[in-house]
């Protein structure tokens, strides 16, 4: 097959790929809008506090954010038992010190959470790469 | 070892001067290693002839690959301090310090590099795996951002929501 034929081939797919984004995006975006609403008319019913768990929703985005790029990073290394349990170490004491912090203080500025993704992520960086380093 | 599938173009000549000339013979291979933004060859004393370096195939996790391609027998040519004040006022050299490799292009990326908490030399990281991942650290630290933006964002529209529905606002 030619270079040509092939490219031709690769558009229609690459199009379809990106409407099938975009439609995902739009429905996210509806679904959190929706959520949101509904979490506020809730509250506003019950008579209970307009505040979102920012100090929960954040964290939980900050885990996401922080393994999800790091499984993504080491696909090279999915097959293997000990990236797994390092990983798995990494997560218990991430949440385990994510809890006890959240438990005691009453709010989190956001601003933190977007300081301390960045660091954590380094910080699992070189941790994986401390025990990892070699075995790739 | 790994090899990175990336050569460096950087060209390093190595300036002649009694305390540092370059002890290696033609074919003969220098030790480099990969620090910061630079390569340091070692040098060695009463050395009588002097290399170009042409180019150094960076290798992962340990000392780079190299090739020493041409030769410049320093006994030949001027005194080491006509060579030293030729290169010092030459034109050539003044615009190749701006290039790849050059002292301001090197000036200029260390401190790019230093501002940003996130761009750490890549070729600097013996590891595979942190080089992996830290390539992926600028999008990591802007997530988190986002992440923050977006959660302030929903917190806004929330409390906007429960005030029109309270009559709080209209």
């Amino acid at each position: 097959m030619s270079l040509t034929s092939t490219t031709r081939n690769q558009m229609p797919r690459q199009t379809r790929s990106r409407r099938i984004n975009w439609l995902l995006y739009v429905a996210i975006a509806v679904l959190i809008v929706t959520s949101v609403w509904m979490f506020a008319m809730h509250q506003a019913r019950t008579g209970g506090s307009p505040n979102l768990p920012l100090k929960w929703l954040g964290f939980a985005g900050m885990t996401a954010i922080v393994f999800g790029y790091a499984i993504r990073a080491c696909r090279q290394s999915w097959g293997k038992q000990k990236f797994w349990a390092l990983l798995g170490l990494f997560f218990a004491v991430h949440s385990g010190l994510g809890v006890f912090v959240l438990l005691r203080v009453p709010v989190v500025p956001l601003v933190l959470y977007a300081v301390l993704t960045g660091i954590e992520y380094v910080v699992l960086a070189a941790y994986l790469g401390f025990f990892l380093d070699g075995e790739r | 070892m790994e090899t990175i599938q990336r050569t460096l173009r950087e060209t390093f000549s190595v300036r002649i001067a009694p305390s540092r000339s370059v002890c290696y013979q033609k074919g003969e291979e220098a030790e480099a290693y990969r620090t910061g933004l630079q390569f340091d060859l070692d040098y060695g004393d009463d050395c009588s002839c002097a290399f170009v370096v042409l180019g150094i195939k960076e290798v992962a996790g340990g000392p780079a690959d190299r090739r020493i391609d041409d030769t410049s027998p320093a006994n030949n040519g001027p005194s080491w301090w006509g060579a030293f004040a030729k290169n010092l006022f030459s034109w050539k050299n003044f615009t190749d310090e701006f290039k790849q490799g050059g002292c301001v292009n090197v000036f200029g990326n260390a401190t790019a590099g230093a501002l940003n908490p996130f761009s750490p030399s890549l070729s600097s990281v013996k590891s595979s795996v942190v080089r992996s991942m830290v390539a992926d650290a600028n999008a990591t630290a802007a997530s988190g951002g986002l992440m923050s933006l977006d959660l302030a964002l929903a917190q806004g529209f929330g409390t906007e929501m429960y005030s029109m529905a309270t009559g709080g606002c209209h």
